[in-house]
């Protein structure tokens, strides 16, 4: 099997910045704020960044057990070369799943926050059609429209971002923060646990590797796009602790967007129907560069053409969708995907880097011997 | 029956009886000496003048000492540079269309001498770019003939690189149609591609350019034009000193070039001609007016339909206000002047100019004016779709402002359904066809993405000339520096004081 890119559909190192941010975040910045102060309190500024450090380690990970081997450089062969045939095919296919229930929660749940907040009586059948068509389109053609798209969102949302940091700084209560320290550690890597959930994402990188041209060089970058996104989310947290008092965040599901709307520009106001709305082209090209992952890890495990994996998972989604419509088995599914995640990056990863590393001291070895 | 039109004969006698029938089809004998010459020509093609002056005068006056003992001897018995001997039937059938007379001793005799005296007419004097105006800068265009275009672009492009290639395309028509490259900046891979695209063309008559521009594109499924097609000869030999091949069919005042991207469609040659800072703000306006048109309409529709929380207070009172009489949802009330100022434009370029700019103004405001009276339409959705049809009308490419004019019609059906999410939806499949979309298998967006920040410095804003003095480097051409630098050495008296 030849799974050899060529250098045409190479991409430069820097570009690697934007499927990552894309994956990383994702509907979860809306939301995130409830959740990781459950534990820590108004402490929860911590967890970010302890998570955002743990999250550096395992990028550097990936980068180490993807570059050790020249021939193995994407998950899906590595996991062959180490477990063998049986094992590793059913690896393979536990990440393509993984990456397809991602795609799903992420769809899901936006398409939930728009019933919420926009069309609570609309039925989603069309919608969601349509959107995965969209997908389809955006996916189909192959790795540089997905990034195409990535860049896009990228834009949009770092656009978005500066006006929304400007305009709630008449609203915010620095006091808020203080005292700085009052929650145990305990507490704290609880919150950082939480906090995991909305890292996740940065995991194509064990398929997008490849695809980077000089992809040792991309890793300066992973890691700057991962500094960004911890302070993204520091910077949102803090904004979030410093607006509302804690009895207030505890209860508001969408922290964000009620901040958003707050906001008033000369004719308009109410701008959080807008960022919903805007945050559309950042869910389609999270869920894009998943199904795309997905689609990449069933080519090369399974030999399955990626267009009809790619039409078969976008179809079970869409049923899913329609199957799965209250809120509570909705939340259910999302934290049975943090917690797989959660294992998949804080236990895979480092499993198969020292799989890696050992295998490699192996053959060297045997070869040294011979 | 054939399926095809038999149009290539091998036998000359069933040739010439075919054309014989045409009324304009001429055949005289000319003495020669001792022999007699067979001229037959098409008196519409040729200039006859010419016949008479350089031909038959000159031949009459030989005749009378000397005797032509073969056709290739004509070449000194008249003043006509280009005199060629053939014995091929497609030759003499191809030359005999073009515009030439031929020659032989006997009627049925094969060889033929070709003696080229073309005419041309119906071509148009005036040379002004009627269609693509620009108030700084030249005024001159292209007209319908091949041979002065390519003049027209080799006195303004004076190096001996400009590479002309020309192929006949067309069953019906053999139309002449050229590619034009420079030789030593443009990649050879875009002039092979389209040199192989305009080879594999099989259609019966070109018209225009643009009709080729379509048989050539990556893509037909898009209402973006993927090939930038003016009149302007700045903007061809802009392009072609850019790096990329342009293409002009006999016959067609329109270039074609690429190719293009984008970006290419907002730059108007007058950002070139204004200082930068006019330059870059003016084609700031333009982007921004298609954005303004594309979807100002759709927001107005989700805004009033499902989202009125978003219109401040203030703003709300005059917007129920002017909408308090209209009986229409507001996609009736926007397809409704929306189609009004399509029908005017239609209208507005089929009529003469001058009758077509009166209907424009009287349509405009009277019609206006009566479905706000007549509540059929609220005031504040005029002034929308009035500033929106003029926003569209800035892009300075007319196949351009076509494509956003078509595209506010699905954005204004998408808003309609599902809000500013249908809007966003709209926006999506928007941007994914973008990305999709090549031109000659460059990116069509290309210095957004692929991202290359050296070019985007020419993109949404126009440089000063020191910063532009590089090719973009998405054409991948073969030399990348225009000129060194556009600093001027001040050094005269007055700079010192």
């Amino acid at each position: 099997m030849n799974n050899d890119i060529s250098e045409k559909y190479k991409i430069s190192p820097y570009l690697i910045i934007f499927p990552l941010y894309v994956s990383m975040v994702g509907i979860g910045v809306l939301s995130y704020q409830r959740t990781v102060i459950k534990h820590a309190g108004y402490n929860a500024w911590i967890s970010v960044i302890l998570t955002g450090f743990s999250i550096h380690i395992l990028i550097w990970m990936i980068y180490k057990l993807l570059s050790v081997s020249e021939d193995a450089n994407d998950i899906a062969t590595i996991n062959k070369k180490l477990f063998g045939k049986i094992v590793g095919s059913f690896f393979n296919a536990a990440i393509a799943l993984y990456f397809v229930f991602g795609a799903f929660v992420k769809f899901k749940v936006y398409i939930e926050l728009i019933q919420v907040w926009m069309f609570p009586s609309m039925n989603f059948l069309y919608v969601s059609i349509i959107i995965l068509l969209l997908v389809y389109y955006a996916v189909s053609g192959g790795l540089r429209s997905v990034l195409g798209i990535a860049v896009w969102a990228t834009m949009i949302s770092c656009v978005s971002i500066i006006p929304q940091v400007s305009l709630t700084f008449p609203y915010l209560h620095p006091l808020n923060l203080l005292p700085l320290w009052n929650h145990s550690l305990a507490e704290v890597l609880l919150s950082s646990k939480d906090m995991a959930f909305n890292f996740l994402g940065f995991e194509i990188l064990l398929l997008f590797y490849p695809f980077v041209k000089t992809p040792e060089k991309s890793q300066k970058w992973a890691h700057l796009i991962l500094f960004m996104v911890m302070l993204l989310y520091l910077v949102i947290l803090v904004l979030a602790l410093m607006f509302f008092t804690e009895e207030q965040l505890r209860h508001s599901i969408w922290p964000t967007l009620n901040m958003i709307g707050i906001f008033e520009i000369p004719l308009l106001q109410r701008l959080e129907y807008f960022a919903i709305s805007l945050w559309f082209i950042k869910i389609i090209a999270g869920i894009s560069i998943y199904a795309w992952s997905a689609c990449r890890a069933t080519k090369i495990a399974f030999r399955i053409r990626p267009r009809l994996f790619l039409a078969m998972s976008l179809i079970a989604i869409t049923i899913l969708c329609e199957v799965i419509r209250d809120h509570r088995t909705v939340e259910k599914l999302s934290a049975v995907y943090s917690e797989v995640g959660l294992y998949f990056i804080y236990v895979y990863i480092p499993l198969v880097w020292i799989g890696v590393l050992v295998r490699q001291r192996w053959v060297a070895h045997l070869r040294g011997s011979r | 029956m054939a399926d095809d039109l038999k149009t290539d004969f091998k036998d000359l006698i069933q040739l010439k009886k075919l054309i014989s029938q045409s009324s304009d089809y001429k055949s005289l004998q000319v003495a020669a000496g001792s022999k007699t010459l067979n001229i037959c020509y098409f008196s519409t093609l040729i200039d006859e003048k010419t016949l008479q002056t350089n031909v038959l005068l000159p031949m009459q006056n030989r005749s009378l000492d000397s005797d032509l003992e073969r056709l290739e001897d004509l070449k000194n018995w008249i003043p006509v540079e280009n005199v060629e001997i053939s014995d091929q039937v497609e030759v003499l059938q191809a030359k005999l269309l073009k515009g030439c007379a031929i020659a032989s001793f006997a009627r049925d005799d094969r060889k033929h001498a070709i003696i080229h005296i073309a005419t041309v007419q119906g071509v148009r004097q005036n040379n002004d770019t009627e269609n693509e105006f620009s108030v700084v800068g030249p005024k001159v265009g292209f007209v319908e003939s091949l041979d002065t275009n390519i003049g027209l672009l080799r006195s303004q492009v004076n190096i001996p690189n400009l590479v002309v290639k020309e192929i006949l395309i067309g069953t019906t028509s053999k139309t002449r149609v050229a590619i034009v490259h420079i030789d030593g900046i443009t990649n050879k891979e875009y002039v092979q591609t389209v040199e192989q695209r305009l080879n594999n063309i099989d259609v019966d008559v070109v018209f225009d350019t643009s009709q080729l521009d379509q048989f050539i594109s990556d893509n037909s499924k898009t209402p973006f034009p993927l090939f930038l097609s003016t009149e302007r000869r700045d903007r061809v030999v802009y392009a072609l000193t850019q790096g990329q091949v342009a293409i002009i069919s006999d016959g067609s005042p329109y270039f074609v070039t690429g190719p293009s991207t984008l970006f290419d469609f907002f730059i108007s040659p007058e950002d070139y001609y204004l200082p930068w800072i006019l330059g870059s703000f003016f084609r700031l306006i333009r982007i921004f007016g298609v954005i303004f048109s594309l979807f100002a309409t759709s927001m107005y529709i989700a805004i009033t339909t499902f989202h009125y929380e978003v219109i401040p207070r203030d703003l709300l009172e005059p917007l129920i206000f002017s909408r308090r009489n209209v009986p229409f949802p507001p996609l009736l009330e926007v397809l409704f002047l929306e189609i009004t100022i399509e029908f005017l434009r239609e209208a507005g370029a089929r009529l003469p100019t001058k009758i077509g700019q009166t209907l424009g103004i009287v349509g405009g405001i009277v019609i206006g004016q009566a479905t706000v009276l007549a509540g059929l339409t609220s005031n504040i959705l005029v002034i929308i779709v009035a500033f929106s049809a003029l926003a569209s009308f800035a892009t300075p490419i007319y196949k351009m402002s076509n494509a956003i004019r078509f595209l506010r019609f699905p954005m204004i059906l998408a808003s309609s359904i599902w809000g500013a999410l249908g809007m966003f939806i709209g926006i999506g499949f928007l941007l994914v066809h973008l990305i999709r979309l090549t031109s000659l298998g460059v990116p069509y967006i290309v210095p957004i993405h692929p991202l290359r920040i050296r070019d985007l410095k020419d993109s949404f804003i126009r440089p000063s000339y020191e910063f532009i003095n590089r090719r973009p480097s998405y054409l991948r051409t073969e030399s990348l520096v225009k000129y060194k630098s556009a600093k001027v050495k001040k050094q005269n008296n007055l700079d010192r004081e």
